[in-house]
């Protein structure tokens, strides 16, 4: 056993964060709002240019053959910059959904080749079960992907689609004509349901931890009463919290990354579930807090942090929100007992 | 990342698992300390004689000289065989470890990890808690022997135990924490006087220890003269993680025992039992994460430092979701376990306190990680 990113992940979140740094130094997140889709185009081409959209889909079938840790450093990576591309819709729930529950080649290696494809869920952005009507992480002109009633992962094309965007700008939501939907009980639509709430966890980690660099940033800078802020031992403790949360986020973050693909069905629902609830409700406290050690100018536009914690609203909602995965949890503590 | 057992690791769990399915004892744990004690050690005692306990200390002082990851496995299957609790006094022969001579390390640590002499942690006073660095013990050299007067307070099974590592000033006239030096008192030596203290849920954990002219030979100062701080924070960083203090496992086992008691109550059980202890489980199962992602960075032989505030915090917000909960599930005044579960409830509430207080383990993180700017003290 070992619990530890290699060098070659440790590169590639380094990477990731460069570009990110550079992309958004020109043309900060929150332009992404009202550019036709400019910034996350182009995100999403560098993405692909790097091999880094197929990461799940076996190079066989046109991916790169990596791993879903691989996949999550790069979503975690992308949430602390709070990146407006598709990322965990696409690149980890969609092709996860068409790689382990029998979807068409095709479509996978379109995907690999960067062409959108949304998945479909229910109006609360549950795992459908008998119709989808909400595609998640949507792009214009994207394709979605659901279970088929049968246990198949079918791709459909969207119609009516009607974009969502109160909660979270960046990450579009958009409601489509209902399409015929099926509950994951297949060992593989398992499996990409685990490895769905495991990089919406990776995401969730690098928002707060986004969060996390921004306070202490600012609480550094920031002075009042002729002392940093950050010397208040009650700003310090908001700090120490935010740092507890994301160390924390990490560790189940990436152990079910390892378990979502690796160990025993069972088991890798039941560590994929911890981490999305886990990092659910972390993320969303972090950037909370985050904004408080802003103060003022946290709760503006002119800052992103209200992109953030947008941004954590959503991922923690997606896939079933707490509720999915608790119940889950609970009763896999309940059949033991 | 590779959480599968190696071949060596695999064998090592079999070879446990059969181990602990002959081995576990069929009467349940007593509830009462003065019952679990002996309980707990008897088990911890076989346990160490099948070559259980120590699995990461070197052969020659009577450990196993195998890795964390061991520990790490030993964790989760006590876990989820339900075993007895462990002592958790795991991480006090660390200190004897790093800092013994091998005289020390020979006399002292295989009845330590043998649980056949059992040793306490005599650092807090009662002017010195949180502010540890202020403590006024007093040892001074006369001849070959140390002179120590002072008092301690809340030492762990001081009642029970047969050495202290105790903490005393030796150099009045250097700085605070650079006056220190670590000393093995045997508490049976005159002029030692043990008196218990009960805490708020009966047991009689901990203890006072009063010092008066104790004489001990000067062979039994640990490490050089001064080197108490050091000693004293390796301690205590060990001491903040879950598996050293056998922690994890103690938690699991709660946490089945719980939902037992779910099962017993009702087969429908409402959405917010099953969410609270939804709750709990994901809690525990970002505390073994955790624990992994810790143990496999000490693989290099680094002893832990600063960040084991994280694990003690996230140890301490385990127990106290796990206690919520049984609160929550026993609100029937006719329930059983009822009284047993409030007595753990009141214990967990010490989980924010020893150790290093929940403030404590924050101002650690923000400025020895963070690097805020430091506040007094
Ligand atoms: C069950 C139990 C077992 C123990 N076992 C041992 C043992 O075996 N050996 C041993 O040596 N000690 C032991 N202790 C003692 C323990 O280490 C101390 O209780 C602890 O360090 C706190 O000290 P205190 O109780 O004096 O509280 P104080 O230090 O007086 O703290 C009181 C309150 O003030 C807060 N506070 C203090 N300083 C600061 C600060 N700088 N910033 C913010 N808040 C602050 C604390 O967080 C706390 O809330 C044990 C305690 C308990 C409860």
């Amino acid at each position: 056993m070992h619990f530890a990113l290699s060098e070659d992940q440790r590169i590639l979140q380094q990477t990731i964060d460069e570009v990110s740094a550079q992309l958004f130094a020109d043309s900060p997140v929150g332009n992404a709002r009202a550019d036709g889709g400019a910034l996350r185009a182009k995100l999403w081409s560098k993405l692909v240019e790097l091999d880094l959209v197929g990461l799940l889909v076996p190079e066989h079938q046109g991916g790169a053959g990596g791993s879903l840790t691989d996949a999550c450093v790069v979503a975690e990576a992308l949430g602390r910059h709070i990146a407006p591309v598709p990322y965990v819709g696409t690149a980890i729930a969609a092709a996860a959904l068409l790689r382990f529950a029998g979807g068409p080649g095709e479509s996978l290696a379109a995907l690999c080749r960067g062409e959108a494809y949304s998945v479909l869920l229910g109006g609360q952005l549950e795992d459908p079960v008998a119709t989808a009507t909400v595609a998640f992480d949507w792009v214009d002109g994207a394709q979605g992907v659901a279970l088929s009633p049968d246990g198949l992962a079918t791709v459909h094309d969207l119609v009516d689609v009607d974009p969502i965007t109160d909660v979270d700008p960046l990450h579009r939501l958009c409601r489509v004509r209902p399409v015929p939907a099926g509950a994951a009980s297949s060992e593989g639509a398992r499996r990409a349901r685990a490895a769905a709430w495991t990089g919406a966890a990776a995401f969730l980690t690098g928002l707060a931890d986004g969060a996390l660099r921004q306070a202490l940033d600012y609480a550094r800078q920031r002075e009042q009463y002729d002392r940093p802020i950050g010397s208040f031992q009650a700003v310090k403790h908001l700090c120490a919290d935010m740092l507890f949360d994301v160390e924390t986020c990490r560790s189940i973050t990436y152990g079910a990354s390892w378990a979502a693909e690796h160990a025993p069905i069972d088991e890798a629902e039941r560590v994929a579930s911890a981490a999305k609830c886990y990092t659910g409700a972390a993320a969303i406290r972090v950037c909370e807090t985050g904004i408080q050690v802003l103060g003022g100018i946290g709760v503006t536009q002119e800052h992103d942090a209200h992109l953030r914690l947008r941004s954590a609203h959503l991922h923690h909602a997606a896939f079933g929100n707490l509720d999915a995965p608790l119940m889950l949890l609970a009763g896999r503590v309940l059949d033991k007992a | 990342m590779d959480l599968r057992d190696s071949p060596k690791e695999a064998r090592f769990r079999a070879r446990l698992c059969a181990w602990l399915k002959e081995n576990l004892p069929t009467d349940p744990e007593p509830t009462v300390l003065a019952e679990r004690w002996p309980y707990m050690r008897e088990f911890q005692q076989r346990l160490y004689r099948s070559g259980w306990v120590a699995l990461s200390y070197p052969k020659e002082v009577g450990g196993q000289g195998l890795g964390p990851m061991e520990e790490a496995i030993l964790s989760e299957e006590l876990g989820k065989a339900n075993a007895p609790s462990l002592l958790p006094l795991g991480h006090l022969g660390r200190p004897l470890l790093s800092y013994g001579t091998d005289e020390q390390r020979r006399r002292y640590l295989p009845p330590l990890l043998a649980s056949d002499e059992i040793w306490c942690q005599g650092f807090s006073e009662p002017q010195a808690g949180s502010d540890l660095a202020s403590l006024r013990t007093r040892a001074v050299r006369e001849g070959d022997e140390w002179v120590l007067n002072g008092h301690k307070i809340w030492t762990s099974y001081a009642a029970f135990a047969d050495f202290c590592l105790l903490l005393a000033r030796t150099d009045p006239d250097a700085v605070r924490h650079r006056g220190i030096s670590a000393f093995i008192v045997p508490l049976s030596t005159p002029g030692v006087t043990v008196r218990p203290i009960v805490l708020a849920n009966g047991d009689e954990e901990f203890a006072e220890i009063f010092l008066d002219d104790v004489r001990i030979p000067e062979a039994n100062m640990l490490g050089r003269p001064a080197d108490g701080w050091r000693i004293a924070m390796d301690v205590v960083n060990y001491e903040r993680g879950a598996v050293e203090t056998g922690y994890l496992p103690k938690f699991e086992r709660y946490l089945s025992e719980l939902a037992a008691v779910v099962k017993t109550q009702t087969s429908t059980p409402d959405r917010a039992i099953l969410r609270a202890l939804g709750e709990a489980a994901a809690a525990l199962e970002v505390l073994r994460m955790h624990c992994l992602r810790t143990l496999s960075d000490r693989v290099s032989g680094a002893p832990p430092g600063p960040e084991s505030s994280i694990d003690k915090l996230l140890m301490t917000a385990v127990e106290q979701k796990l206690m919520a909960l049984s609160l929550s599930l026993l609100t029937d005044t006719t329930a059983p376990g009822r009284a047993e579960w409030f007595d753990r409830y009141l214990y967990g509430r010490a989980g924010s306190i020893y150790g290093g207080s929940a403030q404590i383990q924050r101002n650690i993180l923000a400025e020895r990680l963070l690097g805020l700017p430091r506040s007094p003290g």
